[in-house]
C-alpha cells in the first residue's frame, strides 16, 4: 500500500518535471502566454455575464416594476425596517400601498415576503404618461390601453432593454475578438513549441551514434519526430490557458447559481452525483470496449493485410472462399463489440440529456412554487434555465483537457528520451598530417559481445595508395570502413586505428569524417535533383562541381535528361539505373573535398556500357588518393596496391594481384571462376 | 444524384425497417424536445400574471420530466436503429472489398498495392459509416428540428421571430464560405505535415550518408525549413478556424440580442407575453444547432461519396485473369515440355528466355540453374501464367498452358515460392492450408519430409504455436522448410521449387533433398536454384544465362566436362 502510494507521487512528481521542461518551450513568449490567460478568463467572465443581462432585462424592465402591499402590514414591517417607509408610496384609497421592487434591499424583501405581503408585481406606475388614467394601472388594465398609450408609459423600460441589448452585442463582439486572439495566440505558442522542438530533436538525432539507427528503425524515429511533436502543441493549444478558464467558468456558474438563489441551487446540485457516479460507470465501460476494440481492428487489419499480401499463397491453394469466410467471421466479431458500445453509448448520452431535462422540470416546479411567493423573480428563473444549459460544458471539456495532458506527457516523456541519449563520442583533436594515411593495428570488434566480427586485424594504407578488400559475405569488409569513419566505438584494448597519425577515438569527428569520402555500397539517393545527390547541401564552386562530375562521367548521364542536374529524381519515371546510381556517388564523392577515398562497390549487376563508364571513372577516381576498395568484382582490385583477402573476420592473404594468383589460394581461385566466365559475377 | 452519394444510401436502405423505425423515433425525440419550451411558457406566463397554483406548476414540472423520459427512452431507440443499421452496412461493404481483393491475380497486384486495399477496405468504408451514422441522421434530425422549431416560433409571435431569424442566413452563408476554407487550409496542413515526414524518414534512412559527409548543418537547415512550412501553414490554418467558432457564436449571440432589445420591447409594450419571450431563448438556442450540423454533414457526406467513388472504382476492376480464360482441364499425364520458349516481358524488346527447350516426363525431375537475371524466375512465371508464354511453347501434359484455366493450372502444380509467406496464425493453420483435411499424421510426416518437425515439436505450443507480431518469429530458413511442408501436403501432381531453401542451410538441404527424391513417386518436380547442391540429384539440370540454355544434362555429365557449371560447383564448394 505504502508503496502504491510512493508509484502515485512519483507519477506526480514526473509529471510535473516533464510539464516544466516542456514549459521552457514558451519561455521566450510568456508575455504572450499571460496575455492570452487573462484574455480567456475576461472571455469567461463575458460567457458569464450574458445570462445576467437576460435576467436584468426581464426583471427591471420587462416585467411591471411595482407591486401593490396591504398598507398596516408594510407600515408593520417598515417599522423594523426604517428604510422601507420611504419607499411605500400609498395609493390614495387608504388601504393599499406601491412599492417599486427592484427598489428593495434583500432584508426588505425578507420582511414583507414573511407577512405574505409580496406577490408578483403587476402594476405600472402612471406619471403623465397617461391623463385621465390613475396613477397606478395593473397589469390588467394596461393590456386594455392604446398601444400608444401603452408605449409612452413604459417608455423607459424600452430604452432599459434596447440599451441592454446593445450592451449584450457588444460582449459579443469583445467575446469574439477575445476569442480568434486567444485561439490565435495559443495556436501560435504551441505550433511554435512544437517547432523550436522538433529542430532540436533533428539536431539531437544528427549527433546520435549510427548504433542508435540499428537499434530503432527508422518508422519509429519519423513518428517520434512528426507525431508526437504535434501531441504537445495540443497542449498548449487547448489544455495549459484554457483549463483555467474552464475551471473559472464552471466556478463562476456555481458561484452565480448560489447567490441568485441558493435553496434552487442546491436542490440542483443533488442531480450532480448520480450523474457523475454514471459518467464514472460509463468511462470504465467504454475504456473496457474501446481495448477491446483496438484489438480487433488491428486483428482485422493484418488479416486484410496479410490476406492481399499473401495473394499468391491463397490463390496457390485455392482458398479464396476458406479466406473470406475467416475474414466474415472477424467482421462480424467486430461488429458485435461495436454494437455493445453502441448500447452503452445509446444509453449513457439519453440519460445524460434527461438529467438535464430533469434540471428544468427541477427549476420550473421549485422555482415557479418560489416565484408565485415572489421569492424568485421571473428573471432568474429564466437565468437558472440559460446556466443550466452552460454548467456540464466545462466539466466535458475539462475531462477531455485532462486526457490530452496525459497523452502529450506520455509523448514528452519519449521525446526527452531521445534527447537526453548521449551523443556519438567524439574526440577534441586534428591531425596537422595530412598526408592520408591509415593503418590498423590488431584491430578486433564485434557489434555484440561474443559474436566478433574482426579479428586482429593490422594493415596500412600509405598515403596515396589504394589497398583493396576482398572476401565472401559476412567476412568483415564493410566492418573496417564503419571504424574508420567512426560510425561504431573500437572498445579499448581491441587495437587501434590511426588516420594520419591520429587514433580515431581522439579525432574529432566530424573533422574526420571530412578527410574522407564514402562511396557506399547502399547506393541511396535523396529525392531532390541530381545536382542536389551530388552536393548534398554544400554549395561546391562551379569549378568543382564540373570536375567531379567530368571524372565520375555523371556528365553524359545528366547530359541525357531533359533539365540535366536539375531533374527530380523522385518523379515518377525517371529511372537512374543501378550503374548510374554508382556514378552518382562518385560525383559526390569527388564533390567533396575529402581526399580519403573509402569505395564499397555495389554488388548489383550492372550492363556492360555503364560498367565500362565506372571502371573509366574510378580510374580516373583514384588517381593520387590514399583509398580503400571493398571489392566485390575482382577487375577492380587489379591495380590496387596491396590485396587484402578476408574471411571470418582476419586477413587470409595479402599482397598484390600477381603475388597472390601465383600463391594459388582462396583469391586464385576466386579470381578465375570469375574471368573463365566473362568476367561478370 | 452523384453516384457515390446514391451508392451510400443504397447501403443504408439495405436495412428499411431499422430505418424507418430510426426516423419514426427521431422524430418523436425532436416533438418533445420542442414541446418543452411551450410548457415553459405557459409557467413563465402563469407566474408573472400570478394566475397560477402551486399544484398547476407541479403539473407542468411533472409533463417535462414526462416529456424527458420519453426523450431518452426513444433516443436510445433511433440510436440504436440508425447505428446498427450504419455498422451492418459497414461490415457487409468492407466483405464486398475483401471478397474482390481476393478475385484479383496476382499480376493485379503489380499495379494495386496492399496499402491501397487497406485504405479502401479500413478508412474509406469508415469515412462511409461516419456519413451514414452521423452524416445522414445529422442531416435529417437537423432539418425537422429547424423547421418544426421555426413553425413553433412563428406561432408563438411571427413579427418577433422574423426580426429575430435575420442574422441566420448570416450563418448558413459564413458556413458555406468558411467551411471550405477550413478544408482547403488544413489539406494544405496535412500535405505539408507529409512532405516533412517524408523528408524525416529519407534523411534518417540516409543518415549514415548524412554523416560520412557531415551534412548535419545543411540537412537540420533544410529540415527547418520544411518545420517553418508547417509552421506557417497551421497558422494560416488556425486564422480561418480561429474565426470559425467564434463568429458562429457571435450570429447566434446577435439573435438572442436582437430577441433581447425587439422582443423585450414587445414585451413591454404588451405585444407579446414573457413567456413567450423565454421560449423563443430557447427556441434560438436549438436552432443553433442544425444550422452548425447542416455544415458538418455537407461535408461528411462530400468525402463519404469521394470515399464511395474510390470504392466503387475499385470493384469496378476486372480481374486481369478472368478475362483471359483457359478451360478447367483435368490431365491424365503431367509431363512438362517448353518447345523453342523465346519470351520477352511486355514493353520490353530484349527477350528474357531464348528459344528454351526441354521435356520433364510425368514423374521426372529437372533442375534449373543461373545467376541473377538469367531467366530462372521467368520461366517460373510463365508456368504458373503469372505471364503467358506464346501459344505451344510450354505444354503440360501435351496441352498448352494458355489453354488451361488459373484455376486447374493451380490445383495441378504446388509452387513453393522463395519468398516464404507465412499467415500470422498458428503453425497447423498455416499447414492446413495446404489441405484443409489432412490428419495430424499426414502433416507430421510433410513436416518431417521439410525437416522442420523436430524444430515445432520444440515450440512450447508446438502445432499450435502462434506465428507473427503475437507468437514467435521465425527465422528465414525455418519459414522456407514450413512452407515447403505446406506445399508437400497440397497432393498436386507437379511440384515448382523456385529458390525455395535459399535460407536453409547445406545440412539440412540435402536431408530434404534426400528425402524429396523418395517421396516424390510420380510427381513431375523442377526445381529453380543458384546453388549446385540444390539440383545435384535431380534427373537433369538446365543451365541458363542471359536467357539461354547454355549447358544440360546430369550433374555427373556436366562436372565432367569444364564449363560454367564446374566452375560454380567448385566456387560454391569453397565458399562453405
Amino acid at each position: 500500500m505504502a508503496l502504491r502510494r510512493e508509484e502515485e507521487k512519483l507519477g506526480a512528481f514526473t509529471l510535473l518535471r516533464h510539464l516544466r521542461r516542456i514549459m521552457a518551450y514558451v519561455r521566450g513568449r510568456r508575455a504572450l502566454l499571460a496575455a492570452c490567460i487573462l484574455l480567456s478568463l475576461i472571455q469567461a467572465g463575458i460567457e458569464l455575464s450574458l445570462p445576467l443581462l437576460v435576467r436584468r432585462g426581464i426583471d427591471r424592465d420587462i416585467m411591471p416594476p411595482y407591486a401593490r402591499v396591504e398598507m398596516g402590514a408594510a407600515r408593520e414591517a417598515a417599522g423594523l425596517q426604517p428604510g422601507l417607509s420611504a419607499k411605500l408610496i400609498e395609493a390614495g384609497d387608504g388601504r393599499h400601498a406601491f412599492v417599486l421592487v427592484s427598489s428593495l434591499t434583500e432584508s426588505e424583501r425578507e420582511e414583507l415576503r414573511a407577512r405574505h405581503l409580496l406577490g408578483q408585481p403587476g402594476w405600472y406606475r402612471n406619471g403623465e404618461a397617461v391623463s385621465g388614467a390613475p396613477r397606478f394601472i395593473s397589469d390588467a388594465e394596461f393590456q386594455k390601453l392604446s398601444p400608444d398609450a401603452r408605449a409612452s408609459l413604459r417608455a423607459g423600460a424600452r430604452h432599459g432593454v434596447i440599451s441592454l441589448a446593445i450592451l449584450y452585442v457588444a460582449l459579443l463582439i469583445a467575446d469574439f475578438l477575445f476569442s480568434f486572439g486567444v485561439t490565435m495566440g495559443l495556436n501560435h505558442l504551441g505550433q511554435r513549441a512544437v517547432q523550436i522542438m522538433r529542430d532540436e530533436l533533428w539536431r539531437r538525432l544528427h549527433e546520435l551514434p549510427v548504433r542508435y539507427f540499428d537499434e530503432n528503425p527508422v518508422g519509429r524515429l519519423v513518428t517520434r519526430v512528426t507525431n508526437d511533436t504535434a501531441t504537445l502543441s495540443d497542449l498548449f493549444a487547448s489544455v495549459l490557458a484554457t483549463a483555467l478558464s474552464d475551471v473559472a467558468l464552471f466556478f463562476g456558474i456555481l458561484g452565480i447559481l448560489l447567490s441568485l438563489d441558493t435553496g434552487l441551487s442546491l436542490r440542483l446540485f443533488l442531480l450532480a452525483p448520480p450523474l457523475i457516479i454514471l459518467s464514472l460507470w460509463f468511462k470504465s465501460a467504454s475504456q473496457k470496449i474501446y481495448r477491446v476494440i483496438r484489438v480487433q481492428v488491428a486483428k482485422v487489419n493484418t488479416f486484410l493485410q496479410e490476406a492481399v499480401t499473401g495473394i499468391v499463397v491463397v490463390k496457390a491453394f485455392t482458398r479464396e472462399a476458406d479466406f473470406s469466410g475467416r475474414f466474415g467471421a472477424l467482421n462480424k466479431e467486430f461488429y458485435r463489440t461495436q454494437m455493445r458500445l453502441i448500447y452503452i453509448f445509446a444509453i449513457f448520452r439519453p440519460v445524460i440529456d434527461a438529467f438535464a431535462v430533469s434540471g428544468i422540470a427541477l427549476v420550473i416546479w421549485y422555482g415557479g412554487g418560489q416565484a408565485i411567493k415572489n421569492a424568485v423573480s421571473v428573471g432568474t428563473l429564466v437565468a437558472f434555465l440559460l446556466y443550466l444549459r452552460m454548467l456540464f460544458m466545462p466539466l466535458q471539456d475539462l475531462a477531455e483537457k485532462f486526457n490530452i495532458l496525459q497523452s502529450s506527457i506520455v509523448a514528452s516523456e519519449r521525446l526527452f528520451k531521445i534527447l537526453d541519449t548521449p551523443q556519438e563520442p567524439s574526440g577534441k583533436e586534428t591531425s596537422e598530417a595530412k598526408a592520408g594515411e591509415i593503418v590498423f593495428d590488431d584491430v578486433s570488434f564485434a557489434y555484440e559481445e561474443g559474436n566478433p566480427v574482426l579479428d586482429s586485424v593490422s594493415f596500412t594504407v600509405p598515403p596515396g595508395k589504394t589497398v583493396a578488400i576482398v572476401g565472401p559475405t559476412g567476412s568483415g569488409k564493410t566492418t573496417i570502413a564503419s571504424l574508420l569513419l567512426g560510425f561504431y566505438e573500437l572498445p579499448e584494448g581491441r587495437g587501434s586505428i590511426k588516420v594520419d597519425g591520429l587514433d580515431v577515438r581522439r579525432w574529432e569527428i566530424e573533422a574526420l569524417r571530412r578527410r574522407f569520402a564514402l562511396v557506399p555500397q547502399e547506393l541511396f539517393l535523396f529525392s531532390g535533383t541530381l545536382g542536389h545527390n551530388v552536393s548534398l547541401f554544400a554549395k561546391p564552386d562551379e569549378k568543382v562541381m564540373e570536375r567531379a562530375l567530368k571524372v565520375s562521367r555523371l556528365g553524359r548521364v545528366a547530359a541525357r535528361l531533359p533539365l540535366g542536374l536539375n531533374h527530380e529524381l523522385n518523379e515518377r519515371g525517371t529511372v537512374i539505373s543501378q550503374g548510374e546510381r554508382q556514378l552518382v556517388s562518385f560525383a559526390r564523392a569527388l564533390c567533396h573535398s575529402g581526399q580519403m577515398l573509402i569505395l564499397d562497390e555495389a554488388t548489383a549487376s550492372v550492363d556492360s556500357r555503364t560498367e565500362q563508364l565506372i571502371q573509366e571513372a574510378l580510374g580516373d577516381l583514384l588517381k593520387g588518393r590514399t583509398a580503400l576498395i571493398i571489392a566485390h568484382r575482382l577487375s577492380t582490385v587489379q591495380e590496387a596496391d596491396l590485396i587484402l583477402v578476408l574471411k571470418k573476420g582476419r586477413i587470409a592473404e595479402k599482397g598484390t594481384h600477381q603475388e597472390l594468383l601465383a600463391a594459388g589460394g582462396l583469391y586464385s581461385h576466386l579470381y578465375r571462376t570469375q574471368f573463365s566466365n566473362g568476367g561478370a559475377a | 444524384m452523384h453516384r457515390g452519394v446514391r451508392d451510400i444510401l443504397k447501403l443504408f436502405f439495405g436495412y428499411p425497417w431499422r430505418v424507418a423505425l430510426g426516423v419514426a423515433c427521431l422524430l418523436i425525440v425532436d416533438g418533445a424536445q420542442l414541446a418543452i419550451p411551450l410548457v415553459v411558457k405557459g409557467v413563465i406566463d402563469g407566474v408573472a400574471s400570478l394566475s397560477v397554483t402551486r399544484e398547476w406548476i407541479a403539473e407542468r414540472a411533472l409533463i417535462i420530466l414526462g416529456l424527458s423520459l420519453t426523450i431518452a427512452s426513444f433516443r436510445f431507440a433511433w440510436r440504436h436503429f440508425f447505428f446498427s443499421a450504419s455498422r451492418l452496412a459497414e461490415i457487409s461493404l468492407r466483405q464486398k472489398v475483401f471478397d474482390h481483393a481476393m478475385t484479383l491475380s496476382a499480376r493485379d497486384f503489380t499495379t494495386t498495392r496492399t496499402g491501397e486495399v487497406m485504405a479502401l477496405a479500413m478508412n474509406d468504408v469508415e469515412t462511409i459509416r461516419q456519413a451514414l451514422a452521423m452524416g445522414f441522421v445529422a442531416g435529417f434530425d437537423s432539418t425537422a428540428y429547424a423547421v418544426v422549431a421555426l413553425c413553433a416560433m412563428f406561432w408563438l409571435d411571427p413579427v418577433l421571430t422574423g426580426i429575430v431569424i435575420l442574422p441566420l442566413p448570416l450563418l448558413a452563408l459564413v458556413m458555406g464560405v468558411s467551411l471550405k476554407a477550413v478544408y482547403e487550409r488544413w489539406d494544405a496542413v496535412q500535405a505539408s505535415f507529409e512532405r516533412m515526414t517524408e523528408k524525416a524518414r529519407e534523411s534518417l534512412a540516409g543518415m549514415r550518408i548524412l554523416k560520412a559527409y557531415v551534412q548535419r548543418e545543411g540537412d537540420s537547415a533544410d529540415f527547418a525549413g520544411y518545420n517553418e512550412d508547417y509552421f506557417k501553414r497551421f497558422m494560416h490554418y488556425t486564422k480561418v478556424d480561429a474565426l470559425f467558432h467564434p463568429l458562429i457564436m457571435l450570429i447566434a449571440g446577435s439573435c438572442v440580442a436582437i430577441l433581447l432589445g425587439a422582443g423585450g420591447a414587445r414585451v413591454i409594450s404588451g405585444r407579446t407575453s414573457v413567456g413567450a419571450f423565454v421560449a423563443l431563448t430557447s427556441y434560438l438556442g436549438m436552432l443553433t444547432w442544425p444550422m452548425i450540423a447542416a455544415g458538418w454533414m455537407l461535408t461528411l457526406v462530400q468525402r463519404a461519396a469521394a470515399s464511395m467513388d474510390r470504392i466503387n472504382a475499385f470493384l469496378d476492376r476486372k480481374p486481369q485473369a478472368e478475362e483471359e480464360g483457359g478451360a478447367a482441364i483435368r490431365l491424365s499425364s503431367h509431363s512438362i515440355e517448353a518447345r523453342g520458349l523465346t519470351f520477352a516481358y511486355p514493353g520490353s524488346e530484349k527477350p528474357s528466355l531464348k528459344d528454351v527447350s526441354v521435356l520433364v516426363p510425368e514423374g521426372g525431375s529437372l533442375g534449373v540453374v543461373g545467376e541473377i537475371g538469367s531467366g530462372k524466375s521467368t520461366l517460373v512465371q510463365l508456368l504458373t501464367r503469372l505471364y503467358d508464354p506464346p501459344p505451344g511453347s510450354i505444354l503440360i501434359g501435351g496441352t498448352d498452358v494458355t489453354s488451361i484455366s488459373l484455376k486447374a493450372l493451380r490445383e495441378m502444380i504446388s509452387v513453393v515460392p522463395q519468398e516464404a509467406f507465412l499467415f500470422s496464425d498458428t503453425i497447423e493453420q498455416n499447414l492446413l492450408l495446404g489441405d484443409p483435411a489432412a490428419t495430424r499424421e499426414r502433416i507430421k510426416a510433410a513436416c518431417a519430409l521439410a525437416a522442420i518437425d523436430e524444430e515445432i515439436e520444440a515450440f512450447p505450443g508446438g502445432y499450435g504455436t502462434l506465428l507473427g507480431e503475437r507468437g514467435i518469429t521465425l527465422s528465414g530458413g525455418q519459414k522456407q522448410r514450413l512452407c515447403l511442408a505446406r506445399a508437400l501436403l497440397k497432393e498436386a501432381p507437379v511440384l515448382l521449387l523456385d529458390d525455395t531453401l535459399s535460407a536453409v542451410d547445406a545440412g539440412a538441404e540435402r536431408k530434404i533433398l534426400s528425402g524429396l527424391a523418395l517421396a516424390r513417386r510420380n510427381r513431375t518436380t523442377i526445381v529453380v536454384s543458384h546453388r549446385v547442391s540444390a539440383v545435384r540429384e535431380l534427373d537433369q539440370i538446365l543451365v541458363l544465362k542471359r536467357g539461354a540454355v547454355i549447358q544440360h544434362g546430369t550433374h555427373a555429365a556436366l562436372m565432367a566436362s569444364p564449363g560454367y557449371y564446374r566452375e560454380m560447383a567448385e566456387l560454391q564448394e569453397i565458399e562453405q
